[in-house]
C-alpha cells in the first residue's frame, strides 16, 4: 500500500480503508507540519494543526474532487486550520529553531538568530509571495507543481517567486 | 535587467533550466556584473532557505494521533449509522465477520440475479408476439420481464435500523446455517464476482440504493408469488442455464438496457398499465404461448435479418401497412411459422384476442416510447443476437414461462407498481447497471451451481419473504459493509 498513487489511497479509505489514510498521513505530514509551522510559529501549536487539519481532510474525504492533486487540497485544509489558529492573535511568538545545538554557544545564538530574522522576513511578505516561496524552498515543488496547488498560471509563479525573492534580498542581504 | 535574463537566472537557481539554457547563463554570468549578483544573491538565500528548513524537526505522534483519532470516529460513525454488532467480539472472530459480511453479499448478488433473469425473460417474449404478427402482445411481454429484473434489486437494499433485527432474526440464522449459503460463501465464482468493480459500483450507485429502498420494490419481495417464483425449479434451472448466461453478459443485452428508448418506456404509464391488466397476465400463462416461444420455427424467424429490420422500423406500429412487413411475410422462414400448429394455437386462443382487444394494448402500442424502443438500434441488435435467440429456444427458458409461478408474479399488483416506479427506470439506465450485467465474474456466478442451489433453498426464500430483511435492504450500512476492502 505504501507504493499506492495519492489517488488509491483515497479510493481506499473513501471504501472504509483507515490504513490507507495513516500511508497518506506518513506521506505527508512532514510537509504540512512546515507549512502549520510557517504560519502558527509554534511546534507545539503546529503539531496540533498538522493533525486536526488530517484528521478534518478524512472527514471531508467525500469532498475531495479526485481530478485535483491530493497534496494541493490538503495543503489548503492545513493552511485554513494555521490561519484560523493565529487570526485574531495579537502577539505572534516567535518561531524558534529546534536544532539550533550544535556548534559553540556563540555560534548556535548567531545561527538561532540568523533563523530568526529569516523567518520574520518571510513573515513580512506579502501572503501570496509567502505562499511561492514556502512552496518552493521547504517542499521543492516546481513552478508547475506550484501553479496546480495554487490554482495560478505557471509565470505567475514565476513572477510572485521573483517579487518575493527581491523582497527577502532587500531585508536580509542588503546591509551587509 | 532584461526580463528574459532574469527568467533564465531565476530558473536556474530552482533548476527549473534545460542543459541549452544553462550554457545561456552560464555566458550571462561571464559577461553581465549585475547579473552575476543576482544570481549570487539568489542563491543565498536558496540556501538559507535550505538550512532553515533542515532546522525543522517533526515532533513525534502525529501519525500516531491522527490514526487513533479515524479509529474512533469511524466506530462512532459506523455504531451511529448502521449499529451492526461490529464489536469486540466480531473483532476477536475476524472470520465471523467475514461471514457476515459474505452473507450479506449473497443476497444482494441473488437480488440481482434475479433482476435479470425476469428481465431477460421478458425479452423474448415481445419477440414472438411479433413473430405471430400481433405486435402489442410482443410489446407487452417485454415490459413484465423487464420488470422482473426491478424486483431483484429491490432485494438487495437494508436500513440501517433495521440490521441487527435481521441479523438475529430465525430466518436469517436459518439461512447461515444452511449449506447452501456456505457452499456460495466459499465459491470462488461468487468471491470474484463481489470483488469486481461492476458489482461494488452498482451496490454503491444511488439508483440501485433508491430502488432498494422504494416501497414497490420491497413490497414485491415480500409478497408471496415474488417469494414462490424465485424457488421454483423452473426459475434455478434458467439461471444456471448457459444460455441464459450467455444472453446476460451479450454486449447487444446491455446495450438495450441501457438504451434511453427501453428505459422511457419502462417509465411510462401505458407499459405499467398493460403489465397490470389480467388480459395479458393470462396470455402469458397460456400453454399456447408458450409453446409457440419455444418452437423451432419462431427461432429461426426472430433470428432472421428481415425480423430485425422490421423491429427497427418507425413504421412499426402500422406494420401491417409497412414494407418492411410485406418483406417479411415473403421470408420463407415466416411462412414456416405462421403454417406451424403452434403459431396457429396461439392466434386461436382467447387469451390472445383478449390481450389484443383491451384497452391497455392499445394504449402501449400508440404509446410513442413503445414506437420509439422499437425503432432503437439497440433493440434490433439484441433481437438479431444469437445469444438471446439461444435462450428464446432453451428448454429452461420455456419451462420458466410456462410455469404457475412466474405468472402469478407477473399478475401481481406489487410487481407492476415496482415497474413503474422512477427507482426502477433511473437504475436500468445506469452505466453501472449495465456494466455489471456485462462482467465476465456475474456470469460465471450465474452459471455456478452453488449460487443456483442457494437460490431455491428454503432457507434463502424464507429469509427473502421475511419483512426483516427487506428493512435491512435498505439501510446504508448494509451497503457499506459490501464496498468496504473487509468485505472484499
Amino acid at each position: 500500500m505504501v507504493g499506492a498513487s495519492d489517488k488509491e489511497l483515497v479510493d481506499l479509505c473513501l471504501q472504509g480503508n483507515n490504513k490507507a489514510f495513516d500511508v497518506l498521513v506518513d506521506r505527508y505530514q512532514m510537509p504540512m507540519y512546515r507549512v502549520a509551522l510557517l504560519i502558527v510559529k509554534n511546534p507545539e501549536e503546529a503539531k496540533d494543526v498538522t493533525q486536526n487539519g488530517f484528521i478534518k481532510s478524512w472527514e471531508k474525504l467525500r469532498s475531495f474532487n479526485p481530478d485535483y492533486k491530493f497534496y494541493s487540497w490538503l495543503y489548503r485544509i492545513i493552511t485554513n486550520e494555521a490561519l484560523n489558529r493565529v487570526r485574531g492573535r495579537d502577539n505572534l511568538e516567535s518561531i524558534s529553531s529546534q536544532r539550533s545545538n550544535e556548534g559553540t554557544p556563540f555560534q548556535q545564538m548567531i545561527k538561532k538568530e540568523e533563523n530568526r530574522q529569516l523567518y520574520q522576513a518571510i513573515e513580512d511578505l506579502p501572503a501570496e509571495f509567502r505562499s511561492v516561496i514556502y512552496l518552493r524552498h521547504f517542499e521543492e515543488l516546481s513552478y508547475k507543481e506550484i501553479a496546480e496547488i495554487l490554482d495560478i498560471r505557471e509565470s505567475l509563479v514565476k513572477s510572485r517567486l521573483y517579487g518575493a525573492r527581491l523582497k527577502l534580498r532587500e531585508s536580509l542581504l542588503i546591509d551587509r | 535587467m532584461e526580463k528574459q535574463i532574469i527568467e533564465l537566472i531565476q530558473a536556474e537557481i530552482d533548476g527549473e533550466n534545460s542543459p541549452e539554457n544553462s550554457k545561456k547563463v552560464e555566458l550571462i554570468l561571464k559577461s553581465d556584473d549585475e547579473a552575476r549578483s543576482l544570481y549570487s544573491d539568489l542563491l543565498e538565500i536558496s540556501k538559507k532557505m535550505q538550512e532553515l528548513k533542515s532546522e525543522i524537526e517533526l515532533p513525534k505522534g502525529i501519525s500516531m494521533h491522527v490514526s487513533k483519532e479515524i479509529a474512533k470516529k469511524s466506530k462512532i460513525k459506523e455504531a451511529k449509522q448502521s449499529k451492526i454488532h461490529k464489536t469486540k467480539k466480531e473483532e476477536q472472530m475476524p472470520e465471523s465477520k467475514l461471514f457476515s459480511g459474505r452473507t450479506a453479499a449473497i443476497l444482494a448478488a441473488a437480488a440481482v440475479v434475479i433482476i435479470v433473469v425476469i428481465f431477460s425473460t421478458d425479452f423474448p417474449q415481445p419477440e414472438q408476439n411479433d413473430v405471430a404478427g400481433t405486435i402489442g402482445t410482443d410489446g407487452v411481454e417485454q415490459a413484465q420481464r423487464y420488470r422482473g429484473t426491478q424486483i431483484t434489486d429491490a432485494d438487495v437494499s437494508l436500513d440501517s435500523e433495521e440490521t441487527q433485527q435481521i441479523l438475529q432474526s430465525d430466518d436469517f440464522q436459518r439461512l447461515v446455517e444452511s449449506g447452501e449459503l456456505k457452499a456460495i460463501a466459499t465459491n470462488q465464482t461468487f468471491s470474484n464476482l463481489i470483488a469486481s468493480p461492476e458489482f461494488n459500483k452498482l451496490f454503491a450507485s444511488p439508483g440501485f440504493y433508491k430502488l432498494v429502498a422504494s416501497p414497490a420494490f420491497n413490497k414485491l419481495v415480500a409478497s408471496p408469488d415474488f417469494n414462490k417464483l424465485f424457488a421454483s425449479s423452473e426459475f434455478n434451472q434458467l439461471l444456471a442455464s448457459p444460455d441464459f448466461n450467455k444472453l446476460v453478459a451479450s454486449p447487444d443485452f446491455n446495450k438495450l438496457f441501457a438504451s434511453p428508448e427501453f428505459n422511457q418506456l419502462l417509465a411510462s404509464s401505458d407499459f405499467a398499465k398493460l403489465v397490470a391488466s389480467p388480459d395479458f397476465s393470462q396470455l402469458m400463462a397460456s400453454s399456447d404461448f408458450n409453446k409457440l416461444t419455444a418452437s423451432a420455427d419462431f427461432q429461426k424467424l426472430v433470428a432472421s435479418p428481415n425480423f430485425s429490420q422490421l423491429a427497427a422500423s418507425p413504421e412499426f406500429n402500422q406494420l401491417m401497412a409497412s414494407p418492411d412487413f410485406s418483406q417479411l411475410m415473403a421470408n420463407p422462414t415466416f411462412k414456416q411459422l405462421v403454417a406451424s400448429p403452434e403459431f396457429n394455437k396461439l392466434l386461436a386462443s382467447p387469451d390472445f384476442s383478449q390481450l389484443v382487444a383491451s384497452a391497455d394494448f392499445s394504449k402501449l402500442m400508440a404509446s410513442p416510447h413503445f414506437s420509439q424502443l422499437m425503432a432503437s438500434p439497440d433493440f434490433s441488435q439484441l433481437m438479431a443476437s444469437p445469444n438471446f435467440n439461444q435462450l428464446v429456444a432453451s428448454a429452461d427458458f420455456a419451462k420458466l414461462m410456462a410455469s404457475s409461478d412466474f405468472s402469478q408474479l407477473m399478475a401481481s399488483s406489487d410487481f407492476s407498481q415496482l415497474v413503474a416506479s422512477p427507482d426502477f427506470s433511473q437504475l436500468m439506465a445506469s452505466a453501472d447497471f449495465a456494466k455489471l450485467m456485462a462482467s465476465s465474474d456475474f456470469s460465471q456466478l450465474m452459471a455456478s451451481s452453488d449460487f443456483s442451489q442457494l437460490v431455491a433453498s428454503p432457507a434463502f426464500n424464507q429469509l427473502l419473504a421475511s419483512p426483516d430483511f427487506s428493512k435491512l435492504m435498505a439501510t446504508p450500512d448494509f451497503h457499506q459493509l459490501v464496498a468496504s476492502p473487509d468485505f472484499k
